[in-house]
This record gives structure tokens, C-alpha cells and sequence, in this order.
């Protein structure tokens, strides 16, 4: 692993090598579209299927291990 | 019957009467049943409920005006959510995730009539390029059972190159698409980012990731991606396909072309590219000698942005949020420890710990963000070289499928997705063809469009097709 890591360090590193001083960096490839969605509610309910995921549930909601440690 | 036909063909038996539904599930589902052990390209399959399916669809085929995929089986990569159906992108994280909805592409191909035939087998979360890091056991090439059929969606290329399924969907995040097509002998199609949705798409580096198809020919993957494509109000990177946005190129075609990139390359894969070449211009079409960017430097801008956007993403999988919660953990630190360390794969750890490393606070700015200037470059490239060109002609992959026993430097391995990972950074459509074997093993070459010029793109890899019967080849199992 440790030389694995090692290895795409060293290949990555040539990004080094070209200059790209004035340049934004480019994080996204389309300027999202405004998209028109009825304001209506939808029932995202959950389901039968959801709770199949979980071991342990109480009504609609899942029991998940205590996560805040004192 | 034979096992490589098309959907158009299909679509002709159907509609003829000449076979049913039936009679087309039951035939793929034995062939899966009498090959699929030694090949291992399906990870779950569900015969009755697929048959089940088939009956309907024989039942209600008066009724209805079908569509253009009714009646016919769809296999579906591991990484889309199909409802009821486990979705486990090959991860022993997600071993015992159902799904419980949809992903709108799933949904599109079961309302165009699409019979769900099964999950693919894949790379543990779409992270490889042999479909060897899979949970469930790599997955080997009908052409030759000692090499990879390349990945990450090896276990679409894998079926539908062995006839075990007439489409499969893929999921394309540096050329995951394109590269096992490559290998395997078949059409691989990733349209432009944003033309289909991701929603349902499990997230690797949301940057890049775009779905797209498996298929025995380009007209097919034509097909079925007029089922799937447009915007999806549940995915905001999803593209509204406006008049100003729509990119039509005019047959004959300009097509750019770089001997730089065939330099370092085996004779015999410059041959075949010199040959697609001469088929392309005996076609109608002109080329014009084109400077890219740096292969090596692409993959590197890549690999920094793909690893870091992965690390991200796949936070979420804590064993509380998502994931196989680990049993042993004491503490809440152990917890999340445990978790991670027993459900992901030595290659996704690996990817998340550079990942993550990019991400740093002392990193962020060397790597990460440099690497988001160098996309730039590599985009702005591009979109001045589509000024000059309507298409570029390029190698899908430097060499024909390796041994399963053949990589073991994780770059050296990377490096067989120098050639499509441009596509990727820039969002750009792009379809892998065979143009030729070498050794009795396919390879294939790439057409890459500007954005939104997909019809383009497919439009002319039919053309090619036409011309040439590298496609019309398949292996003896």
C-alpha cells in the first residue's frame, strides 16, 4: 500500500512541472440549467424496502449506534 | 438463435412473432446458465423474476404500441439503483444494500419496455481498469479466459461480448466504458456529461462520471441512448438539450488526428489506427493533423481530481449513514475504522487515502487545485480544436487485453486509460469501435465529438461501422 501511494505520488508530481499562473481552476463542466418543478409535495415515504437496510427500526425511523462519546 | 444479434434484429423477431419475449429471456438465461461459471460477468440474476416479466410483456404486446425496447433484456451495471434488486457496485460495503428506487435510467429502459435481465459485475465502486478489485471475483475475457476484459463496467463489455445480453449499461468515469469495449470487441458509448442522468448512479467522482452503454453495434447504442438521455430535475448537472446547446456536424467530416499520440505505441496498434483512418476517409471524410494535451499530464490532472472527489463522496459509506456496519467496534472511532477497513478493497483504500491526502489543507492548493487549472488547459484545448475539427480520431487503449497476472504497479495499470481520460475532463462525447485483433484479441478505436454532439458522433461510428466488420466478429465460449 505504502509503496503503491508512493508510486501515484511520484507520477502525479509532473503536474508540478507547467506553469499555471492566470488560470481559474475548472470544477464544474455545465453551468446547471434553472429547471421549473412543480411545487407539489411528493410522498418519499419509507418504505418496506428501506427498512429491509436496517437491523434495527422504530417506526419510520432507524436506530443507528450512539454516535456522541461523552 | 444466434446470440449477437441487434436490437434492430431483435426488434424484428418480436415484432414478427417469429420468437416471444419468452422464448428471447429463456434464451439468454441459458446461455448465461451453460457459459457465465468461467467467465463470471454477472454478479446477481433473478430467472423467475425475469421470466415473470416476459410473460407480461408477451401478454400485453396487443394491447400496447411497444417500445423500442419492449420485450427485450437489459442487463444493468452493479452501480445503478434498481429497485428490490441488491446494488452493491462489487463491494463488500454495500454486500446487502437493496436498492429502493429506481435510478432514472433503469426507469427509462423499463418504460421503453427493457426487460431487467440482471447486475453486472464491475470494480469495487467503478475504481479499476481490469475488473479484477470486484467483491465478487474478477471477471475474465470470452476472448481469451486468461486476460481481463478491462473495467471498471467489465462485466457489461464481458456480456454482451459473449452474448450473454443484447445491451448493458456502463458507467464511464475516466473510460470505464470505452476501455473493457476495447478489449472485449464491442461498442462502448459514454455520451456528454450531462445528457443523462446520474441520479441512481452510485457517486465516484461526480466531476467526471457519466452513464452510458454496452453494445454490439453503434446503431444499437444510437438507440438506446434516445431512451435514456435528457435533463432529470433530480440530477442538477443533468443538461437541457436547447438549440443553442445542440452541436450538428455536417457529413462529410473534418476529423482531427495526432501521430504524437500513436508514438510510444506496438506497430500493430498504429496499424489498426492508420487502417480506421484510410476507412474513415474512403468514407468522404478530411483529416488534419492536430496537436492534443499531453497524455501523461491528462492522466495525472485526473487521477488528483477523480481521487479526491471519490474521497468525498464515499465519506458517506461510515457504516451509520451507509454501508456494512462494522460488529466489533468499542468506540465510535474504532466504528468508523472498522467499518472502512473491512468494506472497502485494497484499491479503493487506496484512491481514498491519496484522495484525501489532495484534500488536505497543506495539499489542496499543490494538487487538487492545480490540477483544476490543468483541466482547464485541457478544455480549453479542446473546445479551440473543435474550432478546427469537426471529430478526433484516437487509440482507445494502448494495447489489446493483458493478463490477468500481468499488473501489479497500480500506475502502471492507470496508464491503460491515458487515451480516454480527455473525454472525461472535458465532458465530451466519445465511443470506442473495434477496428481490428491483434493475436486473435479485439481492439478498438475512439471518435470523440464536441459537447452535445452526440448524435454526431454516433452518426458517423455507424457510418464506420457499415464499412467495416470488426463488430461482426465474436468469440467461440
Amino acid at each position: 500500500m505504502v509503496s503503491d501511494l508512493t508510486s501515484i505520488l511520484k507520477y502525479v508530481d509532473q503536474i508540478h512541472n507547467v506553469p499555471t499562473e492566470g488560470i481559474l481552476p475548472l470544477t464544474h463542466l455545465i453551468v446547471p440549467d434553472q429547471m421549473d418543478v412543480s411545487d407539489e409535495p411528493e410522498t418519499t415515504t419509507v418504505n418496506d424496502l428501506n427498512k429491509v437496510e436496517t437491523k434495527e427500526n422504530t417506526d419510520d425511523f432507524y436506530v443507528v449506534p450512539k454516535v456522541i462519546e461523552p | 438463435m444466434d446470440p449477437f444479434q441487434s436490437l434492430t434484429q431483435l426488434r424484428h423477431l418480436l415484432d414478427s412473432k417469429e420468437i416471444s419475449s419468452t422464448e428471447l429471456c429463456n434464451f439468454y438465461l441459458d446461455r448465461i446458465a451453460q457459459f457465465d461459471h468461467q467467465i463470471n460477468s454477472f454478479v446477481s440474476i433473478e430467472p423467475n423474476q425475469v421470466l415473470a416479466k416476459a410473460a407480461v410483456a408477451d401478454q400485453t404486446r396487443a394491447d400496447h404500441v411497444p417500445g423500442n425496447l419492449f420485450g427485450i433484456p437489459v442487463a444493468q451495471k452493479d452501480n445503478f439503483c434498481v429497485r428490490g434488486q441488491r446494488t452493491s457496485c462489487c463491494s463488500n460495503m454495500l454486500r446487502t444494500f437493496i436498492a429502493p428506487y429506481d435510478a432514472t435510467i433503469v426507469m427509462k429502459i423499463a418504460q421503453a419496455g427493457g426487460i431487467y435481465l440482471g447486475k453486472t459485475n464491475m470494480d469495487e465502486f467503478a475504481m479499476g481498469t481490469s475488473n479484477q478489485t470486484s467483491a465478487w471475483g474478477p471477471v475474465r475475457n470470452p476472448w481469451d479466459l486468461e486476460r481481463v476484459p478491462g473495467g471498471s463496467s467489465g462485466g457489461s463489455a464481458a456480456a454482451v461480448a459473449a452474448g450473454f445480453v443484447p445491451v448493458a449499461t456502463g458507467s464511464d468515469t475516466g473510460g470505464s466504458i470505452r476501455q473493457p469495449a476495447s478489449f472485449c470487441g464491442v461498442t462502448g458509448f459514454k455520451p456528454t456529461y450531462g445528457r443523462l442522468s446520474r441520479y441512481g448512479m452510485v457517486a465516484f467522482a461526480s466531476s467526471l462520471d457519466q452513464a452510458g452503454t454496452l453494445t454490439q453495434t453503434a446503431q444499437d447504442a444510437a438507440l438506446v441512448f434516445q431512451i435514456m438521455e435528457g435533463q432529470d430535475h433530480h440530477d442538477s448537472t443533468s443538461a437541457s438539450l436547447s438549440n443553442t446547446r445542440y452541436v450538428s456536424l455536417p457529413f462529410p467530416l473534418t476529423i482531427g488526428y495526432s501521430a504524437s499520440l500513436l508514438e510510444d505505441l506496438d506497430s500493430n496498434v498504429v496499424a489498426h489506427v492508420e487502417e480506421s483512418r484510410k476507412t474513415l476517409e474512403q468514407l468522404g471524410n478530411t483529416f488534419v493533423d492536430v496537436e492534443v494535451f499531453d497524455q501523461n499530464l491528462a492522466l495525472s490532472t485526473y487521477y488528483i481530481i477523480s481521487c479526491a472527489e471519490a474521497s468525498s463522496n464515499l465519506a458517506r459509506f461510515d457504516g451509520i449513514r451507509y454501508g456494512s456496519r462494522s460488529q466489533s467496534a468499542a468506540t465510535v472511532k474504532e466504528l468508523y475504522e472498522d467499518t472502512r477497513s473491512q468494506g472497502f478493497g485494497d484499491e479503493v483504500k487506496r484512491r481514498l487515502i491519496a484522495g484525501t491526502y489532495f484534500l488536505s489543507n497543506d495539499s489542496h492548493e499543490n494538487y487538487l487545485q492545480k490540477a483544476q487549472k490543468l483541466r482547464r488547459m485541457v478544455y480549453e484545448l479542446y473546445q479551440k480544436l473543435f474550432q478546427e475539427v469537426d471529430i478526433v480520431l484516437a487509440p482507445t487503449t494502448p494495447s489489446t487485453a493483458f493478463r490477468l497476472d500481468e499488473h501489479h504497479d497500480s500506475t502502471d495499470m492507470y496508464r491503460h486509460d491515458r487515451f480516454t481520460v480527455p473525454a472525461n475532463l472535458c465532458g465530451l462525447p466519445s465511443i470506442s469501435l473495434p477496428n481490428g485483433f491483434i493475436n486473435g484479441l479485439p481492439i478498438g478505436v475512439q471518435l470523440i465529438g464536441p459537447q452535445y454532439s452526440d448524435e454526431s458522433v454516433l452518426d458517423l461510428a455507424t457510418r464506420f461501422q457499415r464499412a467495416t466488420s470488426w463488430h461482426l466478429e465474436h468469440p467461440t465460449l
